[in-house]
């Protein structure tokens, strides 16, 4: 069963028909899914071209307003029918006989598996980029993945639905799955004949995004269950450089005659000791939410519970609903 | 005296890589319930263990009906390891220990009848502690010295995890993150009666301690989040708001002072206009905070675990 995107859009007849090959080769029922979330005409024409030539196999989930790659995804995981998931651009990327290896990785007991294109030998300036962003994101997760931005992946049905994808988590699912305690792989991927290396230099609101995107998935994976210890430490740093400004020219003031009323230090004192105590203040905030939400947060997974049919306790009745 | 009666008990532990002392646990859990003669069980907690642990937890519930054994998917650290358990504990009265044989489980007849006697949580204290001296009881005597100067509450052992709970007080309980470790406290703001029992403590016998000393700064931050969170969680409006008086009265002596000067500056102006901003963020924040309570249905729930008393 497989899931491409649609956005950028390269030969789709050429890459279905390779998606065919390989998962024919596999042995057992498939379908491929078409998520249309561009306002081309010319690709919805194409796409519902090949889901007319064979309406058994394609089916074409389309979006009403186009859509980023986080939606279609989980829109695809939701329509989907099979239980193993792959993913696939919309684009040649990797050489697509990794989807055999994909799928035999998940035979053999991994939850996720990515097909990794690190050993490319792609223009220096963006192997420098991709290797810069994968080892922030390793370093702000604990976790180390060589490749995290490949589109080629094959997944278990369990885990898209339980890991939340919104915004551009769909990217971090890997991470996030781990988290959970999924088994995740990497398998390096050779390139696809037909791969035409993308842009080297991207906007600067690429860079931008990414940035923010970092700093989101270091704060989720690190500290969404102790926000104080990310906003107070940092808190605590401003307000005490803020309270060591206004100590020294306060004593200068007061032992050296030098006036006070003039100095711009006196407003830096007073911004860093505001700035301190408003991040401890939102540090604050964060645990007071989590503390009021902790009855709905349960992080930990069970997977199995071994007991004897009638041993331990009955299971108490249920206690009565507080809104009635 | 109270007409509760610990009817039914669960004894709920936590194990991580804990394969020499699976078996004797269980057994020795077993065989102190059993003598006590009410019904029981045994929850364990298999906080994803890299070990053999899980297959031998599998084949001891053949002979130990009493015994249910939960598998996390992974290592997920006590405090959750200690939750899944919980959520899965069944019994009028719950009793935590840890996996590692450290705790004696003939201590638990000795907790319950506190509990009947009107307490509701009781906590071991290892008055003889038999661990390392830098590595475990220093750390855990800061530990609780902080505890007690930050709470005011008089507790010698909180780190002990032999404690004893009605299942009231379990069901009133918010935990995250690591609070566990401070999981007597918590009870404290729920009108809980709290007592200590002088309980045994062994030295470890087999497997290896999975503690350091790199917590100290995380329980500081965490023991300051819990008591801004217990005292203060009635009235968040009246605590931020006195969290930003200060920069207020500097705010307003910074505008009188540039009122009164001969000469102009542009300096005290802006130092008032950033400390009011100050302060009105932080009643912002107290406001928020107010919003964040009211809409968590807190206090439709039974905050407070009371009853009534005959004497």
């Amino acid at each position: 069963m497989l899931v491409p995107l649609v956005d950028k859009v390269g030969d789709l007849r050429e890459i279905q028909s390779q998606v065919f090959e390989q998962l024919t080769k596999l042995g057992e029922g498939f379908e491929i899914l078409y998520m249309l979330g561009t306002s081309s005409e010319a690709v919805a024409k194409q796409v519902m071209e090949l889901r007319a030539e064979q309406p058994d196999r394609v089916r074409v989930v389309r979006f009403a307003s186009p859509a980023g790659d986080a939606a279609l995804l989980a829109a695809g995981f939701e329509h989907a029918r099979g239980e193993l998931l792959f993913s696939v651009p919309p684009v040649f990327d990797v050489d697509l006989a990794i989807l055999g290896e994909l799928h035999a990785a998940l035979e053999a007991g991994s939850d996720l598996v990515i097909a990794s294109r690190t050993n490319w030998h792609a223009g220096a300036s963006e192997r420098l980029q991709s290797r810069v962003f994968n080892r922030l994101v390793s370093w702000a997760t604990g976790v180390g993945f060589l490749d995290i931005a490949s589109r080629t992946r094959a997944v278990r049905r369990e885990i898209v639905q339980e890991v939340p994808i919104y915004g551009e988590f769909h990217r971090y699912l890997p991470m996030l799955a781990q988290r959970l305690g999924f088994a995740v792989r990497e398998i390096p991927a050779t390139q696809h004949p037909r791969f035409r290396r993308a842009a080297v230099v991207h906007a600067p609101r690429t860079y931008l995004w990414r940035a923010l995107d970092l700093l989101s998935i270091l704060f989720v994976s690190r500290f969404t269950r102790h926000p104080l210890r990310l906003f107070g430490g940092v808190g605590s740093l401003f307000g005490a450089l803020g309270v060591l400004v206004l100590v020294v020219i306060t004593a200068q003031r007061l032992f050296w005659d030098v006036p006070l009323a003039d100095r711009p230090m006196l407003i830096l004192g007073a911004l860093l000791l505001g700035l301190g105590v408003q991040l401890f203040t939102i540090g604050l905030l964060g645990e007071l939410i989590l503390f009021f939400q902790a009855r709905n947060i349960r992080d930990y997974r069970v997977t199995a519970v071994y007991e004897t049919p009638g041993g331990g306790l009955p299971a108490p009745a249920a206690p009565p609903d507080p809104r009635s | 005296m109270t007409s509760w009666k610990a009817e039914s008990l669960s004894v709920v532990v936590p194990v991580f890589d804990e394969e020499a002392n699976a078996q004797p646990l269980v057994e020795g859990i077993a065989n102190a319930v059993r003598a006590l003669g009410i019904p029981f069980e045994i929850v364990v907690v298999d906080d994803g263990s890299r070990d053999r642990t899980r297959e031998i937890l599998r084949s001891l519930t053949a002979g130990t009906p009493e015994l249910v054994v939960v598998n996390l998917r992974r290592n997920f650290g006590q405090t959750l390891a200690l939750q899944a358990g919980l959520d899965r504990a069944r019994g009028r009265a719950i009793v935590t220990m840890d996996g590692d044989l450290q705790n004696d489980p003939t201590d638990i007849g000795r907790l319950l009848e506190r509990l009947e006697a009107g307490a509701d949580v009781v906590s071991g204290w290892r008055k003889q502690r038999k661990d390392t001296l830098v590595l475990r009881k220093v750390p855990s005597w800061i530990a609780n010295k902080l505890i007690q100067v930050v709470t005011g509450i008089a507790i010698h052992d909180q780190g002990c995890s032999l404690k004893a709970y009605r299942r009231e007080v379990i069901e009133a309980l918010d935990l995250y993150g690591d609070m566990h470790r401070f999981i007597a406290v918590m009870t404290l703001p729920l009108g809980a009666v709290l007592e200590e029992v002088e309980v045994r403590h062994h030295p470890r016998v087999a497997g290896v301690s999975k503690y350091g000393l790199g917590r100290v700064f995380r329980v500081i931050v965490d023991l300051f989040a819990l008591q801004m969170l217990t005292r203060f969680r009635e009235s968040p409006l009246l605590w931020f708001g006195m969290l930003g008086a200060p920069f207020l009265v500097g705010s307003l002596a910074a505008a009188l002072l540039a009122l009164t000067s001969e000469e102009s500056h542009l300096v005290l102006p802006t130092t008032s206009v950033f400390l009011a901003m100050t302060f009105t963020s932080s009643l912002m924040f107290g406001l928020l905070s107010e919003l964040i309570i009211e809409t968590s249905g807190h206090a439709r729930r039974r905050r407070v675990v009371s009853r009534e008393w005959h004497d």
